[in-house]
């Protein structure tokens, strides 16, 4: 790979002592255009970030109502453990 | 034409701070004057990105754009002129990942101009003439084209305008580690496929 190095080299070299291009001048009605195209995005933006925002609420909604609700259920001892105390296991007796 | 390094930011006019704040209050005449001052530095930026025979007219509005849409976010800490410069080749880098990707520059892509050139810097003859020098530059802009993007203005940036390695690192979102390492492949590729061409002139 090494013997294309010194080709890329002077390539590079030569093209870094091109003569400066012509500054670029800026097109007719273009600073125009751009107001005309801000103003067609920002129209168009509206209703996307509405629907953005009330999805948002949406969710924020929904995972409060799930928080509340696992907190009642455990209010109300429906996820306690009483199951598991050692006087509701059942004992097996062993097979004769 | 690449811009170095230390020229960064030059080539459009200095804004003046009332004008930036008209702008910010929504002056429409206002706009139009801070559009105006700095098109040349955006389209001096856009030009330098830019693959060849792109346009450069939608680029540069796309700059503007979103310098709308952040111009409160700039602080006059630092000039205005960088902030834009800084601005405009995050665009350009953006732009350069919605292209589908390149494929490898043939010989026969090349402009007989081009061409005498390839072949000169092949036999390590000198080209020393001012339209050997321009040709020598779309030839490397077309070399560097045809890498994907981010190698493509990687390499650009690292090898034509000299710019420092943690630069880069800031523009890209990497770390020095990942910019050494791309640049690393990066250069690799442009070899390969200067190693092809070469094997194209032969077997003619």
């Amino acid at each position: 790979m090494n013997d294309m190095e010194p080709v890329w080299e002077r390539l590079k070299q030569v093209a870094r002592r091109a003569p400066q291009q012509s500054p670029p001048s800026m097109p007719a009605g273009f600073a125009a255009g751009l107001l005309a195209r801000r103003r067609t995005l920002t129209v168009r933006q509206q209703p996307f970030v509405e629907e953005r925002i009330a999805w948002r609420t949406a969710l924020a909604a929904a995972a409060l109502s799930l928080v509340f609700v696992a907190w009642n259920w455990n209010l109300l001892g429906l996820l306690s453990n009483d199951w598991l105390l050692p006087e509701n296991v059942v004992q097996v007796e062993p097979l004769p | 034409m690449p811009v170095s390094g230390d020229d960064f930011a030059s080539g459009g006019g200095a804004v003046s701070a009332d004008l930036l704040a008209r702008v910010r209050r929504g002056d429409e005449a206002a706009w139009e004057t801070f559009v105006e001052t700095l098109f040349p530095l955006v389209a001096r930026i856009v030009r330098s990105y830019a693959p060849p025979k792109m346009g450069h007219e939608d680029w540069c509005q796309e700059v503007f754009l979103r310098l709308w849409d952040r111009l409160e976010q700039y602080h006059s800490n630092a000039p205005l002129e960088h902030w834009v410069a800084k601005l405009s080749v995050r665009v350009c880098l953006d732009q350069l990942r919605k292209l589908p990707p390149q494929r490898p520059l043939q010989w026969s892509e090349l402009s007989p101009k081009e061409a005498v050139v390839l072949q000169g810097s092949l036999q390590s003859r000198e080209t020393l003439s001012a339209e050997e020098q321009v040709a020598a530059r779309e030839v490397t802009d077309k070399l560097l084209a045809s890498l994907p993007a981010e190698e493509s203005m990687l390499l650009r940036m690292l090898e034509m305008e000299d710019r420092s390695v943690a630069e880069i690192a800031e523009v890209f979102g990497w770390s020095t580690g990942q910019v050494k390492t791309r640049a690393h492949r990066a250069r690799h590729k442009l070899m390969q496929t200067l190693r092809d061409m070469s094997g194209e002139i032969d077997s003619e």
